[in-house]
């Protein structure tokens, strides 16, 4: 699941949650499963950087050479 | 001198058959800029000049060239004709067509027109960007300020997002070849999206992105597209047949890349709006239970109430007395208790009787036989001496 779609289905657990027109077993779940999101999304914006790179193709082979613009 | 000069009509006509003798003046094309045009009863008058020099021109077919107007760069296509009645020379034209940027416009326009009827910007056919979007593919030049302003754009937003450059010319001969390769290349690569871009400049410098090479490999590309070339109010043929056109190179760079500090900000906001959420739904079950409660009890309480009350109110009718109740269970008891007495066998006793132990009958025992008999105050034993069998007189 890419994080737009973890985040739009945290906003769901949470308006359902709001709206309180869930049965009582169901919430319980609801708010496990929004608890688990928010730890997810937590560790994907943690993620390292990422390379900036150029491609070079010498005698047809194909590699990423690091790229200072 | 008079034998020496030879007559108007005869110079005049001279002239004429000069221009009409003259192959290389026959359909010949010349540029300059159109001015004092006009119409008349379906003829075309106007002007055509340069810095230096002017000539008249006149169009036998109006219609075709009616768009055209003052300050246009043209060149036109025609032939010189000398006009001997008003000794003035006049070009006939036959064509007229956009000089210059005027050609390209008109290129781009034919072209346009031509991939449109094919299919090449329908909107069905626009890919949407990925939700999640790891590694950007970029085709552009390797100098400048436009890559330069992608990466810095798309790491201040994201600094996770891996940032690959195919280098290509981005102007100028064999350009298109090149940007046609890059957008391939990426179309299988290990990238989720594509972006080609280039910076502002004139028509020309733009071309190589609206040629037909570059709207095939954009047409036949699987992978999303970002167009972002030229200024913000240039479109190219590369924006119509890209998936999504953004006005700038920035622009391209935050279509692509999420903002980490917003999302972190949304992700805090998101995380107390949960806690909340909770904490709400159990408040608003805790009043529901109460509410119940409180009709629950105050049911109950009507139903005792109203019971007792029955009860009460029909005490009367049923002669119900405990008091009463109680005296007559009493007496029964008193009586039931003095049969009882009565059947005392002590009470017997003391009525004078006395009690033969394990004797009922006389056929219980023998002479010789010892037995035991009991009075109220004690017992004894005696040994039988006779037994009379003579029916017993009380």
């Amino acid at each position: 699941m890419s994080y737009k779609e973890m985040e739009k289905e945290l906003e769901k657990i949470i308006a359902d949650l709001e709206s309180g027109e869930v049965e009582f077993e169901k919430a319980s779940a609801l708010f496990q499963k929004g608890a688990d999101l928010v730890k997810q999304m937590h560790n994907m914006l943690q993620a390292e950087k990422g390379k900036v790179a150029i491609i070079k193709n010498e005698l047809g082979k194909i590699t990423e050479e690091s790229f200072n613009a | 001198m008079e034998e020496r000069a030879i007559s108007v009509s005869k110079l005049s006509t001279y002239i004429k058959q000069i221009f009409e003798a003259e192959e290389l003046l026959f359909n010949i094309r010349v540029y300059g800029e159109i001015s004092g045009f006009q119409i008349r009863t379906g003829i075309a008058y106007f002007t055509l000049k340069d810095e230096n020099a002017s000539l008249s021109c006149v169009c036998f077919n109006a219609e075709e060239i009616s768009e055209f107007k003052n300050g246009d760069l043209v060149v036109v296509t025609g032939t010189p004709r000398y006009y001997v009645k008003g000794g003035k020379l006049n070009f006939q034209v036959s064509s007229v067509e956009l000089a210059g940027q005027g050609i390209l416009y008109q290129k781009f326009i034919e072209l346009k027109n031509r991939l449109e009827e094919k299919g090449y910007f329908l909107p069905e056919l626009k890919k949407p960007l990925p939700s999640q979007i790891n590694r950007v593919g970029v085709v552009t030049s390797p100098e400048g300020a436009v890559v330069q302003d992608i990466i810095n754009v798309i790491r201040r937003r994201n600094k996770s997002i891996d940032i690959i450059v195919f280098p290509t010319k981005v102007q100028g001969a064999g350009a298109e070849i090149e940007i046609a390769k890059g957008i391939s290349f990426f179309d299988n690569y290990d990238v989720d999206v594509i972006i080609v871009a280039r910076g502002g400049g004139s028509m020309e410098d733009l071309q190589p992105f609206n040629t037909e090479a570059v709207a095939d490999a954009i047409f036949r590309c699987n992978k999303p597209l970002v167009s972002a070339v030229g200024h913000e109010t240039d479109f190219t043929i590369c924006d119509f047949c890209a998936d999504v056109r953004a006005s700038t190179p920035s622009v391209a760079a935050e279509l692509v890349s999420l903002n980490v500090s917003e999302l972190k900000q949304r992700l805090i906001i998101n995380k107390e709006r949960l806690s909340q959420g909770i904490y709400k739904y159990i408040d608003s079950k805790t009043d529901v239970f109460n509410e119940y409660k409180a009709e629950i009890i105050d049911a109950y309480d009507w139903f005792l109430d109203d019971n007792i009350k029955l009860l009460l109110q029909n005490k009367d009718k049923f002669g119900f007395n405990s008091s009463y109740y109680l005296n007559s269970i009493e007496n029964k008891l008193t009586l039931l208790n003095s049969g009882l007495v009565k059947l005392n066998p002590s009470e017997i006793l003391k009525l004078g009787y006395a009690c033969v132990k394990n004797v009922n009958t006389i056929n219980d025992i023998r002479v010789g036989d010892s037995v035991e008999t009991i009075l109220v105050d004690g017992r004894f034993t005696s040994v039988v001496k006779s037994i009379n069998g003579e029916k017993n007189e009380l």
